[in-house]
C-alpha cells in the first residue's frame, strides 16, 4: 500500500489560517453561543458538522463565549438548529465587525472550518458489556461515523477517514486483564473468541502480536496525517503495544508464554507517542497495565477523584490547544476508567499538556509526523466510577457536559485542517 | 403572567403524559371536605363587577389553587391565565363554562364559551378557544380537537397556538389516524418556537414518533 501525506503540515496550516481572509459578510449570521447560554451544547458540534457538510465554511471563535460558532443565516441551518435544540444568536453586520473587534484585541482567535471530517470509530463488532463515550456523544451530536476494527485496520482502511478514535480497547492483548477476574462471563469468552478468530484470520501467531501489529498500523497512520483521539485503557495500551515490539509483556494466559521478567528495560520508547520509561505491570492478576495511570481503579492503590483544570493556551499563537480546551468551564470533575490519569514523570518531552491535576495530567496533544493525537483519560465524563454492565449515559439529561465536550473539539478539530493534497 | 402561563404548559404536559387533555373532569366538582370554593355563580357575579371583581376571582381561586392536586388545579389555573388575559367583560362567561366543565357538563361549557367567541374582542379568542378546549377534552376529545384545530387556523401567531399546537399533535398522534399532521404540528413548533418551553417536549415526541427518522436519541448514527 502507498502510504502518502493527506495533509499539510500542522505549521503550514497554522500559517494558512492566519492568512484566512475575513469572509465577504452576509446580511446577517448565526452566531452558535457556547457559554452557559447555549442550550445544547452537544448538539451544537453536531448542527457545526451538518453546516459543513453542507458545504459551508463556519468559523471557531476560540474563547469568544466559550468558543463560540459562526454560522452562515440560511432558513436551513436555522430550521436545523431548532430541531437540535441548539441555541442560535443572529448576529447582523455591525455586531459580526464588533465580535471581530473583540478577538483582534482579546485571547481570542476566529479559526475557519471548512470540511467535514470523515471520522471511524474503532471499536469491535459487539462491544457488549462496554459503551463508549465518543460513540454516546457522535450519536448523541447526530455526527456521522463509521465503526472499524482489527480486520479494517490490517487492510489499509484507516486512510479512508480523517478521524480515528479508541476507546477502551487493550492493545496489550490481555482483554483488559479482565482475563482471571471475569473467568467465566459471556462478553469475556466472546472477546476472546472474536479475537483470536482475527489472529487466526490473519496468519498471527497470538493475539498480543495481532494486536502489536494493528497498533503499529495506526501509529503509521498517523504518522502519515490522520488525527487520532483516545481515551480510556486505548491510550495507556497503545503506547505499551508499540514500545514492546522486542519484548513480551503480555501475560501467559494471552499468549501462552510467560512474560519477559526484564520487559520494562527493555521498552523501546522511541515507537510510543505520548510515554516513556514506564515500569510494566507484568503480574496477570493486577488490573493494571503500568504506572503510567496514576490513579488505578481496580488495584489496591486505587487514587481518589478530583478535578482537573482546562489550561489556558494563546489563541493566537498556540490554535491548535486552544481549540482542544473550548469550553465553559475550566475545572472539570474527575472520572474512572482503567486507565484515568497520565502520571507527568512518564510523559515524553514535547508532549502537550492540555489539563492536569496536580501531579498528573488528564488530557494531552502531540504530533507525529504529519498527525497529531490526543487522549484523554477516563471512560465517561458524566458516569465517574462506571461499572462493566452499567447503562450507558443519557445525554439528554447532560447536554451541558463540559467533558464531553471535550470529545466533540477533538472532533471539530481536522475540520480546520487544509484539504489533503492530491499526490 | 408569565409564571402562570407556563405553569399551564407544565400542568398540560402532566396532563398529556397520562393520555392528552382530560385534566379535571375525573376529579369531580372542587367542593366537599377537601377544598372549598366560593360557588361558580358566586364568583361569576364579582366578575360581572369589572376589574375588581375579578381581582376578587383570581385571589378566591389562587388561594385555594395550591391545595388541589395538579390533576385538579389544571383548570383553575388555566382559568386564572384566562381572566388575567382576557377583558374583564368576559370574564364571568369563562367561569361559568369552568363550572359547567366541573359539573361534568364539558360539552355545554365548550358550546357557552363558542357562543361568547363573536362578543368578545378578537385578541380575547385564542385565550377562550383554549380554554374550551380544555373543557371539553374532559368529556369530547373530537371536539376538543376541533376547538384547537379553529384556534391554529384562526389565530395561529397567539401564545396559545403554541400549547394547542403541542398537545393537537399530540392528539393526532396518539389517534393514529393522522401522524403526519401531527409531525407537521410538532414541526411548527419547534421551528417557529425553537426556544419556547415547550419545545423539548416536542422534539421528543416529534423523535420519538419517527420524525427525521429518529426513534428516539441513539438513533441516526453508525
Amino acid at each position: 500500500m502507498i502510504r502518502q501525506p493527506r495533509c499539510l503540515a500542522l505549521a503550514t496550516w497554522v500559517v494558512a489560517v492566519s492568512m484566512w481572509p475575513v469572509p465577504s459578510v452576509a446580511a446577517q449570521e448565526l452566531l452558535v453561543p457556547m457559554d452557559l447560554v447555549q442550550a445544547n451544547h452537544l448538539k451544537s458540534y453536531g448542527l457545526t458538522y451538518w453546516t459543513l457538510e453542507q458545504g459551508e465554511t463556519v468559523e471557531w471563535l476560540l474563547n469568544y463565549r466559550g468558543g463560540a460558532f459562526l454560522l452562515p443565516d440560511t432558513e436551513a441551518i436555522r430550521r436545523e438548529a431548532a430541531f437540535r435544540g441548539v441555541t442560535i444568536e443572529p448576529v447582523d453586520r455591525a455586531r459580526v465587525a464588533q465580535i471581530r473587534e473583540t478577538i483582534a484585541r482579546e485571547n481570542m482567535e476566529a479559526v475557519p472550518l471548512e470540511t467535514a471530517p470523515k471520522i471511524a470509530i474503532y471499536t469491535p463488532p459487539s462491544t457488549a458489556p462496554w459503551d463508549d463515550a465518543v460513540t454516546m456523544a457522535l450519536t448523541y451530536a447526530e455526527i456521522p461515523y463509521e465503526t472499524v476494527w482489527d480486520p479494517e485496520v490490517l487492510e489499509g482502511e484507516l486512510y479512508e477517514y480523517e478521524w480515528l478514535h479508541l476507546h477502551h480497547e487493550d492493545f496489550t492483548g490481555q482483554y483488559s486483564k479482565f482475563y482471571l477476574t471475569y473467568a467465566g462471563a459471556d462478553w469475556l469468552q466472546e472477546e476472546v473468541a472474536r479475537n483470536r478468530d482475527v489472529t487466526s484470520r490473519f496468519d498471527f501467531p497470538d493475539v498480543p502480536t495481532l494486536k502489536r501489529a494493528v497498533s503499529e498500523e495506526i501509529r503509521a497512520y498517523v504518522e502519515s496525517g490522520g488525527f487520532l483521539f483516545a481515551m480510556c485503557s486505548a491510550t495507556e495500551t497503545l503506547d505499551l503495544a508499540l514500545a514492546s515490539h522486542s519484548t513480551d509483556i503480555s501475560a501467559s494466559y494471552a499468549d501462552g508464554r510467560a512474560p519477559d521478567p526484564d520487559a520494562s528495560e527493555r521498552m523501546d520508547w522511541s515507537q510510543a507517542f505520548a510515554f516513556t520509561q514506564a515500569e510494566v505491570e507484568l503480574r496477570p492478576s493486577v488490573n493494571a497495565f503500568s504506572d503510567i495511570d496514576f490513579h488505578l481503579v481496580n488495584t489496591a492503590g486505587r487514587q481518589p477523584l478530583g478535578f482537573f483544570r482546562l489550561f489556558d493556551f494563546s489563541a493566537k499563537l498556540d490554535p491548535v490547544p486552544t481549540m482542544l480546551v473550548q469550553n465553559h468551564e475550566d475545572v472539570l470533575t474527575d472520572f474512572y476508567g482503567l486507565t484515568t490519569s497520565f502520571r507527568k514523570s512518564r510523559l515524553k518531552p514535547g508532549v502537550t499538556v492540555l489539563a492536569e491535576e496536580g501531579e498528573w495530567a488528564k488530557y494531552l496533544h502531540g504530533s507525529l509526523g504529519e498527525g497529531t493525537w490526543t487522549f484523554y483519560g477516563g471512560h465517561d465524563p458524566e458516569d465517574p466510577e462506571h461499572q462493566i454492565g452499567d447503562p450507558p449515559t443519557n445525554l439528554d439529561l447532560h447536554a451541558d457536559s463540559p467533558g464531553y465536550r471535550l470529545i466533540l473539539n477533538n472532533v471539530l478539530f481536522p475540520a480546520a485542517r487544509p484539504r489533503p493534497l492530491k499526490t | 403572567m408569565m409564571g402562570v402561563r407556563i405553569r399551564v404548559a407544565f400542568l398540560t404536559i402532566l396532563g398529556t403524559a397520562a393520555g392528552f387533555g382530560h385534566g379535571f373532569a375525573q376529579t369531580g366538582p372542587p367542593s366537599g371536605s377537601d377544598v372549598s370554593f366560593p360557588s361558580i355563580e358566586e364568583m361569576a357575579g364579582w366578575a360581572e363587577e369589572g376589574e375588581a371583581g375579578v381581582e376578587r376571582v383570581r385571589s378566591a381561586v389562587l388561594a385555594r389553587v395550591t391545595a388541589l392536586p395538579s390533576e385538579r388545579a389544571t383548570i383553575w389555573v388555566q382559568l386564572l391565565s384566562v381572566i388575567e388575559a382576557v377583558d374583564p367583560s368576559v370574564a364571568p362567561v369563562a367561569i361559568r363554562a369552568v363550572g359547567l366543565g366541573i359539573d361534568s357538563q364539558a360539552a355545554a361549557g365548550s358550546e357557552l364559551l363558542l357562543n361568547a367567541l363573536q362578543a368578545a374582542p378578537v385578541s380575547d379568542r385564542a385565550a377562550l378557544l383554549s380554554l374550551a378546549a380544555q373543557i371539553a377534552d374532559a368529556g369530547d376529545s373530537a371536539l376538543a380537537g376541533e376547538i384547537r384545530d379553529r384556534l391554529l387556523e384562526e389565530h395561529p401567531d397567539a401564545p396559545e397556538a403554541t400549547e394547542a399546537r403541542l398537545v393537537q399533535a399530540g392528539w393526532y398522534l396518539a389517534d393514529g389516524d393522522r401522524p403526519d399532521d401531527g409531525l407537521r404540528l410538532l414541526e411548527e413548533l419547534i421551528v417557529g418556537s425553537p426556544q419556547h418551553p415547550l419545545a423539548p417536549e416536542a422534539r421528543r415526541l416529534y423523535q420519538a414518533n419517527g420524525g427525521r427518522g429518529g426513534s428516539g436519541p441513539g438513533s441516526g448514527a453508525g
